[in-house]
């Protein structure tokens, strides 16, 4: 009597919890990019910019700057840089990791620098890519006069997209199919398979009934993940569905074994 | 798709939903357990083996590549509903015959009655019996 008392509360409590959530479900935020307007350009960048150029790498790595030019930031990590070739290298393994010298693609004062120059095209043949087209408004979408408007007409859903769109590798079943159709059909036949199985499960007198009922209840979930995997034309679900089958056949196999001996691992 | 490959999809399709519902209305149709376990054990893995040869034929034939874990699937099923069913059996056994959890549909309340070539029906005895009693001697 207990037990059914708490199965009957667990379930007025989920039925409950179900609609509150259902009820409350809010609209999608929408969260600000920008929290006051567009960020301002840093003054930092413009201060230094004509102040400290950039040392490029080649100037750094054959002809050192006088200690003047470098930025203060740049130079603590340039000192060390000097005896970077010859044998004062092998001497200079002595020195923590961190004091090796960068490596030449980065830039050493770029730091406090500012942005990192523009990516040069690195596409053979071309040496520089077209230059970048000037922003152009958009046409405006077209506006229908007249005639029904259809909802999500223009957003490029078309028939036989899936919600997920998981496995657009494959071509979905056509809504309105044969397929399609036997598709639905199948989920189903499974879906009402499995309230039988779960009405097995709650009514069932003996601990065997019950234990048939979960054994079956797994199996109907198997093939629901098939025929799901095959109504979204995705391959992610196989995995689950091999799982599913083995656990299932183990936890059949472990509840069995309790009943008999009243133990599980002896 | 080729629509007689279609066609065979829908088919197997229809069949394994059809079977799976027929062993899940069986079990929670027919009056006990030995009753029930026909029809999970057989029609649904019948059923589930059919949704998953269409998953094995769709998938290929929809531009992807053959995978096996569809087989796979269907031979652990095939393999293991008899040997769960046979689990279920024996603990429905063992529990009649001990008096425990007894199903009014069954006709049986107060255990088993003993089996004509003696010994005891093929279940344990809870430590209380020999394993060595019950057997009976080999006579080559």
């Amino acid at each position: 009597m207990t037990i059914r008392f708490v199965i009957r509360a667990l379930a007025v409590l989920g039925a409950a919890a179900t609609l509150a959530t259902c009820a409350s479900s809010p609209e999608a935020p929408h969260y600000p990019i920008h929290a006051d307007g567009p960020p301002a350009p840093a003054p930092a960048q413009a201060a230094a910019s004509p102040a400290a150029p950039l040392p490029s790498g080649e100037g750094e790595r054959d002809a050192p700057h006088p200690v003047s030019e470098v930025p203060p930031t740049a130079r603590a990590a340039a000192t060390p840089a000097t005896p970077v070739r010859g044998r004062q290298e092998v001497r200079g393994a002595v020195r923590p990791v961190n004091d090796a010298p960068p490596p030449r693609t980065v830039r050493v004062s770029s730091i406090e620098g500012g942005a990192p120059e523009a990516p040069t095209s690195t596409v053979t043949g071309a040496a520089a890519g077209p230059a970048p087209e000037a922003f152009t408004e958009p046409p405006p979408p077209p506006v229908r006069s007249g005639g029904a408007v259809t909802a999500g007409a223009d957003s490029g859903i078309e028939a036989g997209d899936t919600v997920s769109g998981i496995g657009r590798g494959f071509q979905m079943p056509v809504q309105g199919s044969i397929l399609s159709l036997s598709l639905g059909f199948a989920l189903a036949c499974i879906s009402v398979a499995m309230l039988l199985s779960l009405f097995r499960l709650v009514r069932g007198p003996t601990s065997g009934d019950r234990i048939l009922a979960v054994d079956t209840l797994t199996i109907n979930v198997i093939a629901l993940i098939m025929v799901f995997g095959i109504a979204e034309a995705t391959a992610t679900f196989f995995e689950a569905a091999l799982l599913l089958a083995m656990v299932a056949f183990v936890a059949t196999v472990a509840y069995c074994k309790f009943l008999l001996r009243g133990d599980i691992i002896e | 798709m080729n629509l007689a490959v279609e066609l065979l999809i829908a088919f197997l399709l229809v069949i394994g939903g059809f079977f799976i519902l027929v062993g899940s209305w069986g079990l929670a149709r027919l009056p006990s357990l030995m009753t029930r376990l026909h029809g999970p054990t057989k029609a649904t893995t019948l059923g589930v083996g059919g949704c998953l040869i269409a998953s094995m034929i769709y998938f290929p034939a929809s531009g992807g590549a053959l995978s096996a874990h569809e087989l796979l699937i269907t031979i652990f099923l095939l393999l293991t509903a008899p040997i769960s069913a046979n689990m279920m059996a024996k603990a429905h056994l063992h529990r009649q015959g001990h008096g425990i959890d007894p199903n009014p549909s069954d006709d049986i309340v107060e255990g088993l009655p003993a089996p004509t070539s003696g010994g005891d029906w093929s279940t344990f005895q809870g430590g209380s019996c020999e394993p060595a009693a019950r057997t009976p001697p080999h006579t080559d």
